[in-house]
């Protein structure tokens, strides 16, 4: 639980030194998003209009010896000129680890559960569902510094670990695997 | 620059990655420190910006309406050999912007017709006359909304009336 209005100032975190890489094409949304990240005291914010543009952004500061990374992606889901699922896939297929292990926060106005777990399955860390509030941004923020997952790569996906909960899960779905052929990379 | 296993068996191996928490080093946390949290008047400060803006809705709605009105205006008058399909995503993606745009300053009745109107045109056959009167019916009622500045979509004999209109032509036409 994030704890977003609690008073204890020891442990208000400064994000001044974050970059943020935003990916929108809606140019009023943009000053909007942006003027709320500026608002959480967040240094560095890049913008790019669709998802080719974000590949071309990323790719050129992975490239960049001394470069501004991005620390976390923030990505609206229905774009043209690349979309955000086709980024979130890019990202997690990239050779690069600076790119594929990037936290991404994917933002929709697409409010079906069905658009969330898509986000998931893509490999997004965190779904957003618009319209967007500063505690419901924040809380996404601090979930990504506080509760990141281990990252999987599984046959099929690479991103990070699609349960939250740490409980044993009996159901049907659950993961069936030997453990021999799991390898924990610790770093 | 590559951390994956290249001996391990694609179809069967199961890596998982545990990584040093950079961003909590980074935002002034130890990596054993409580979750921690952003400054609360930086929350606020991120609501005022939504609000602040909130003044600029209005031109902002017509601005994008007059968009809808011109990529409807070009769909109608393509040829039924043109590709329509891009077009059609196109207008998706401008009835998708007026919902966001509604949404977030609490303009609900604009947002369900936005909502309406993006899944809805995809699933148009646009060389299907009948359908267009569907389509016609969601921008009519988006600016009567606009123009009578409806805000929710509940309750409101206006806005029902304008609901109505909607469904009556899906069911009509579809």
């Amino acid at each position: 639980m994030n704890t977003i209005q609690k008073s204890d100032k020891s442990n208000i975190y400064s994000l001044r030194s974050f970059h943020i890489l935003m990916v929108e094409d809606y140019e009023f949304m943009q000053q909007l998003t942006s003027g709320m990240l500026k608002a959480f005291g967040i240094g560095n914010i890049t913008i790019c209009n669709n998802g080719q543009e974000a590949r071309d952004t990323l790719s050129m500061m992975a490239n960049a010896p001394h470069g501004k990374r991005a620390d976390i992606v923030l990505t609206d889901w229905l774009m043209p000129g690349g979309n955000g699922p086709e980024l979130i896939k890019w990202i997690r297929n990239h050779k690069n680890d600076s790119i594929r292990f990037i936290p991404v926060i994917m933002f929709s106005a697409f409010a079906s559960e069905d658009t969330v777990k898509a986000a998931r399955d893509t490999g997004a860390n965190e779904a957003l569902v618009k319209p967007l509030s500063g505690e419901k941004l924040a809380r996404r923020i601090l979930s990504i510094i506080d509760f990141p997952r281990p990252f999987i790569k599984s046959p099929d996906f690479f991103g990070p670990d699609r349960r939250r909960k740490r409980n044993p899960y009996r159901g049907a779905d659950r993961r069936k695997i030997n453990p021999n052929d799991i390898t924990v990379h610790n770093e | 620059m590559n951390s994956f296993s290249d001996d391990k068996d694609p179809d069967n191996g199961i890596e998982i990655f545990q990584r040093i928490n950079v961003l909590k080093l980074k935002a002034g946390g130890g990596l054993k420190d409580a979750p921690g949290q952003l400054a609360p008047q930086s929350v606020k400060n991120a609501d005022t910006v939504v609000t602040s803006m909130a003044t600029l809705y209005p031109k902002e709605i017509e601005n994008i309406l007059n968009v809808l009105n011109t990529e409807w205006e070009t769909v109608k008058t393509m040829p039924d050999t043109a590709d329509k399909a891009a077009l059609a995503e196109k207008i998706s993606n401008t009835a998708n912007q007026i919902k966001d745009l509604a949404e977030t300053f609490g303009y609900s009745l604009m947002a369900h017709f936005g909502t309406s109107l993006r899944d809805y045109i995809l699933k148009t056959d646009l060389s299907c006359k009948e359908h267009f009167i569907i389509g016609q019916a969601h921008i009519n009622v988006m600016w009567v909304a606009f123009r009578k500045n409806l805000k929710d979509d509940d309750g409101g004999a206006v806005a029902e009336e304008l609901k109505e209109m909607v469904r009556t032509a899906i069911e009509k036409y579809s």
